[in-house]
């Protein structure tokens, strides 16, 4: 206690005399910084001419010795001897008389360099001079430490911090003298810093920065600290990094349809993430993988590019892009929608009806297809086609496509084929498998066969017989029919092979010349007409006819012809060109048709040609004719007028004049026909007897009569318009072996009765009853339902082609009493009701449909 | 070995420290009066260096210097306060005469090596230069006799001093109470502007216990430290109200009387009087 006071009392007596020093000495204050060279000054001045500087001695309080001294006592002051204290300022000081005042100058100063300096100037009369100067050594701050808030040191960045973040930061300034200030700048703007010292010299300024906003990324934050005006400051700048989650996110292009099986790159951007987002792609919760993202140049938007096929499957998947920022993974990711509308080329499938049986549908039934349809946007048109053609709404022809259903009525071999139907919506024609329709049918004789075998007796003749048929397994009957008997053909003549049979023939006497007749069977039945084959002696052929010249040149000339019978047998043609002068044969042309050109003939001459047949039998007529050739042309328009004009001219007139008349006497026998017809009908007399038709009798007839009945043009499903006859035929034909009919006939109507009722048909098509209109409206709510249904269109009155069509096959007319002779004239259709309908159709169909008679079953 | 050396080293520094010149003892006085004069001593050690100069400021203010090598060596400069006796200085002593207030101050004496390092020692005192009263403290305002109950008021005043005196009034020998004491008063005297005549006031009511063998003993001590003390000292009778026709005012002329005797004289008069009033009694 009593230690305590004392040296209490010592300081403040030292202190007490410091403060009379300073009073009594002048003192000057010198700030110099590190480093730098500081000049402490001396006023060595004489008051007097006469007097001089004999030394000048410069002390540091602290120490007894001078640390600098400049003698002059014995010499000039210009070589004074100076003298510096090695462990002070050595050589670093040099004294500067010549400055007003003196100076002591000293280089590079040091931190240890601070204290009071004395200068004592020794006079050689004046009062010895003292003054002091106060050296305060300037260090700079040389440390400067950023922490944050978690106590880590910051070098350049700090952060990342997230939005409404606060933070401090802790800017401590060591190691300079005096203590330094220290101050925060924000982007070079200073803020209130609050500071504090630290042990030492040091000091710590502090930062708070924060709620943090999203403008505030990037800010920089320098702290600068210095302790004087020409010290340099120390600073540190650190950049505030932040993490955004994205502000948005977006699918571009989104809740548009999309094609199916058509590649697309779907684009979704998300901005305002920091680092960027990134973004992914999900199909109902699923991860998309094969994502490409994109940055914008300034970092701020990630687009992600995925390139995806979608099929029908996703139709109603969601599509989802979420973006979200890697580094803020408790940050929920951002996600945009969006619910697929897949659209897509038709899907279509053909379904024969399903209580058809496809391995076995006979020629003559009747089919119907439904076209099965998936498609998105729904179709807007539905087609059907056969074999690659499409197929039209034709009732006329059977053909009836109502909605989505392909109805075909009395399908035929023509009709079989490959059927598809097409949907058709904006995403393209979807065509379905072909299903392919076979259809039944029993052998019939195949067209274009040789019919006529000139056979010699005693000759061994090879007769074929050519069927078609479905199935084509089949087996043949052959039977010899002459003017006296009819045999049936021994196997051990016949020879098969798939669709045709060859029986071996050798007439004998006259006896064996007759005609062969050829039945096949399948399973489907019996060959209705068989194969007629004509064997007749063999003969030389017949002259050919209708010969004419074509093709006239200079030197050669054509000659055509239609040939004439063979003989029995295999024939070839012959032209004979001759001089008519001369008879001299200038060409001599054989061909195995009868057409022929003359080469080598001299210009502007005419010649005698001659044209005929011969086979193995020797040569037919010769068919005579002229031919010129033509004239050089100077003289050749001369000819023209004066030779060929008049001739021609009058051989036109006269065939046509023959043409006339003989049209005019054909029409007279058509109209009183039609008449005798139409009388027989009203009066409901059963269909008479077919009009003569003579069996053939001769061989010319009776090749005729074959080759209208076995013609294949006749079952056309779809004939041309000149054929509509033929065609409407062939309907009945079919018709009639379903439905028994109404009539007395039976079901197996025979060849002729059926072609009886083509007489019947001609006149009601050509001519039709007054009664037209009424007539038909009940049959087109009973029978023709079906098409008239599905064309909306019962009130109108039925097309001429569909009034024809009933009046050739009448139906419920007679049940309902409609008065109406030509319902006994034909075959009901009421087994076409029967038929499985599309469903549209069922429910369309009119309450009356229950008068349907009983009877009128199927088969 | 490595400390070895160390201690070597050590033992070097501190002989050098010790060789190196030594200012041993700087004899200045602290208080001087006016008029007087003072020996100033300056005794170094140099410690085997040889002497550049002994110099003497009194402030800043060179006024004295001794170099060796000059002739002469010793050289003064007229500073006002500042009277060398030339006659009676030396290199270690300075001798000033006929001190005046301008003598106080900072004395420092500095001397100084050769070179080249021209090793420099200094120390200083300051000397304070005191103006004692002509004389001592002057009483006024007592009575010879009290009776219990009166009222005692004196007046003790000093002639001008500087500094200021310290004054003190003493009841039987014991400090006065402080409730009994008013002032000091000072006033500038008018010849001396820097000197001040100081007065205090002693009043207070008579007890019996004032009176110790029926008289009370009062004195007034003026103190000028460490130059100056004087005191003026007082014996009073208790007076019976009785008794009072009874020759009371030569009793009282006679302490009156006593009040101007020097302080020796005051003394022995306190010690009679006393006595005779009981013979009286």
């Amino acid at each position: 206690m009593g230690s305590k006071w004392i040296t209490n009392n010592t300081e403040k007596y030292l202190s007490y005399l410091a403060y009379l020093l300073d009073k009594i000495v002048p003192m000057t204050q010198v700030v110099a910084v590190a480093g730098e060279p500081v000049y402490l000054p001396c006023d060595i001045a004489t008051q007097d001419e006469e007097d001089a500087v004999l030394l000048v001695l410069w002390y540091r309080e602290d120490l007894g010795t001078p640390i600098y001294s400049v003698d002059a006592r014995e010499r000039d002051f210009g070589v004074a001897e100076r003298w510096s204290d090695e462990s002070v300022f050595a050589s670093r000081a040099y004294f500067l008389p010549e400055r007003r005042p003196a100076e002591l100058g000293v280089d590079r100063v040091k931190a240890s360099d601070q204290g009071v300096y004395r200068c004592r100037v020794d006079f050689k009369q004046a009062q010895t001079r003292n003054s002091r100067v106060n050296l305060t050594v300037v260090v700079p701050p040389n440390k400067m430490v950023i922490t944050d808030d978690k106590g880590d040191v910051k070098q350049a960045i700090v952060g990342p911090y997230i939005e409404g973040d606060t933070f401090t930061l802790k800017c401590d300034v060591t190691g300079g003298r005096p203590r330094p200030w220290v101050k925060w700048f924000r982007d070079e703007v200073e803020t209130d810093t609050p500071a504090t010292p630290l042990s030492g010299n040091g000091v710590r300024g502090v930062l708070r920065v924060g709620p943090l906003t999203r403008l505030d990324v990037r800010a920089a934050f320098t702290c600068r600290a210095s302790n004087h005006a020409r010290a340099h400051p120390i600073e540190t700048t650190l950049t505030l990094d932040m993490n955004f989650p994205p502000l948005t996110v977006h699918i571009l292009g989104s809740n548009q349809p999309l094609s199916a099986s058509r590649r697309y790159d779907l684009l979704c951007q998300s901005s305002g993430s920091r680092p960027p987002a990134s973004i992914t792609w999900w199909k109902n919760g699923h991860r998309i993988n094969n994502a490409k993202e994109t940055l914008s140049t300034d970092g701020n938007t990630t687009t992600s590019t995925v390139s995806l096929q979608l099929t029908k499957s996703d139709a109603g998947a969601k599509l989802a892009c979420r973006a979200s920022n890697p580094q803020m993974p408790s940050v929920p990711a951002l996600e945009d929608d969006w619910t697929l509308d897949i659209q897509y080329v038709p899907e279509t499938v053909v379904r024969l009806g399903t209580n058809l049986d496809p391995t076995n549908i006979r020629e003559g039934s009747d089919v119907y297809f439904d076209c099965n349809i998936k498609a998105h946007p729904y179709v807007y048109k539905v087609e059907w086609r056969h074999n690659g053609k499409t197929l039209l709404h034709n009732v006329g022809q059977g053909i009836i496509i109502s909605n989505q259903s392909l109805v075909l009525q009395g399908v035929g071999r023509k009709t079989a084929g490959n059927y598809t139907c097409v949907g058709f919506n904006a995403e393209g024609d979807g065509e379905s498998k072909p299903f392919s329709l076979n259809v039944l049918y029993a052998p019939t004789c195949r067209s274009s066969q040789q019919r006529v075998h000139g056979v010699a007796k005693q000759e061994r003749a090879h007769i074929t017989c050519h069927v078609d048929a479905n199935p084509p397994e089949v087996t043949f009957r052959w039977t010899f029919n002459n003017t006296a008997n009819s045999n049936e053909v021994s196997d051990t003549y016949v020879s098969r092979a798939g669709t045709s049979s060859t029986v071996t023939y050798t007439p004998h006497t006259e006896m064996d010349y007759g005609t062969l007749l050829c039945w096949a069977r399948n399973r489907i039945g019996q060959q209705r007409v068989p194969c007629v084959y004509h064997i007749i002696a063999a003969g030389r052929p017949d002259q050919v006819h209708n010969c004419t010249v074509v093709n006239a040149s200079l030197t050669s000339f054509g000659v055509r012809c239609s040939e004439g019978f063979n003989g029995g047998m295999p024939q070839s043609f012959l032209l004979e060109v001759r001089e008519i002068v001369t008879q001299e044969i200038v060409a001599n042309v054989s061909s195995a048709v009868p057409r022929f050109t003359a080469v080598g003939l001299n210009p502007g001459r005419t010649y005698a040609a001659a044209v005929l047949a011969y086979n193995a039998k020797g040569r037919g007529d010769p068919y005579p004719l002229r031919a010129g050739t033509l004239r050089p042309p100077e003289k050749h328009h001369v000819h023209d007028k004066s030779l060929d004009l008049p001739r021609t001219a009058f051989q036109m007139s006269a065939s046509m004049s023959v043409a006339v008349g003989g049209g005019i006497i054909l029409m007279v026998v058509l109209i009183l026909f039609m008449i005798a017809v139409k009388q027989r009908c009203a009066k409901r007399k059963p269909r008479s007897a077919p009009p003569p038709s003579s069996q053939p009798a001769s061989p010319d007839k009776l090749r005729e009569k074959e080759d209208s009945e076995s013609d294949d043009r006749n079952p056309d499903i779809i004939p041309s318009d000149t054929d509509q006859m033929q065609m409407d035929y062939y309907r009945q034909q079919q018709v009639s072996t379903i439905s028994p009919p109404l009539g007395s006939r039976g079901p197996r109507g025979s060849v002729a009765g059926v072609r009886g009722g083509l007489p019947a048909y001609c006149p009601l098509r050509t001519a039709p009853p007054p009664t037209h209109g009424n007539m038909h409206e009940p049959t087109i709510e009973e029978g023709y339902s079906y098409g008239v249904l599905f064309v909306q269109n019962a009130g109108i009155p039925p097309p001429a082609r569909f009034a024809s069509g009933s009046c050739t096959l009448p139906r419920g007319g007679s049940v309902t009493g409609t008065p109406g002779g030509e319902a006994r004239c034909g075959i009901p259709l009421q087994h076409l009701r029967t038929l499985p309908r599309p469903a549209t159709a069922a429910t369309a169909a009119p309450p009356n449909a229950p008068r349907v008679p009983p009877r009128d079953t199927p088969l | 070995m490595f400390g070895r050396v160390i201690v070597v080293l050590l033992l070097l520094w501190k002989q050098e420290e010790v060789n190196s010149l030594r200012l041993v003892e700087l004899r200045v006085p602290t208080h001087e009066r006016e008029g007087g004069m003072a020996l100033l001593g300056c005794q170094y050690d140099l410690e085997g260096d040889t002497l550049y100069s002994l110099k003497w400021y009194k402030e800043s203010r060179e006024f004295y210097r001794f170099v060796p090598k000059n002739e002469p060596p010793v050289y003064y400069f007229p500073t006002p306060g500042v009277n060398v006796d030339i006659a009676r200085s030396s290199n270690t002593v300075v001798a000033l005469l006929n001190l005046t207030q301008e003598s106080a101050g900072h004395y420092r004496c500095e001397v100084s090596g050769e070179a080249p390092l021209f090793a420099t020692v200094n120390r200083q005192k300051y000397i304070n230069i005191h103006l004692l009263p002509r004389t001592g403290p002057h009483v006024t305002g007592l009575q010879e006799q009290y009776k219990i109950d009166d009222i005692v008021v004196a007046n003790c005043s000093l002639p001008p001093s500087r500094p200021k005196a310290n004054l003190k009034w003493l009841i039987n020998d014991q400090p006065a109470a402080a409730e009994y004491v008013i002032g000091p008063w000072y006033r500038v005297s008018a010849e001396r502007p820097d000197a001040a005549e100081t007065i205090l006031q002693l009043s207070f009511q008579a007890t019996s216990a004032h009176f110790i063998n029926g008289a009370i003993k009062l004195k007034c001590q003026a103190t000028i430290a460490p130059l100056y003390q004087r005191e003026t000292e007082s014996t009073h009778y208790k007076a019976f109200p009785i008794t009072a026709t009874t020759d009371p005012p030569d009793v009282n002329k006679a302490s009156f009387s006593k009040d101007y005797a020097e302080p020796a004289e005051n003394s022995l008069a306190t010690l009679i009087i006393p006595i005779l009033y009981l013979i009286l009694v």
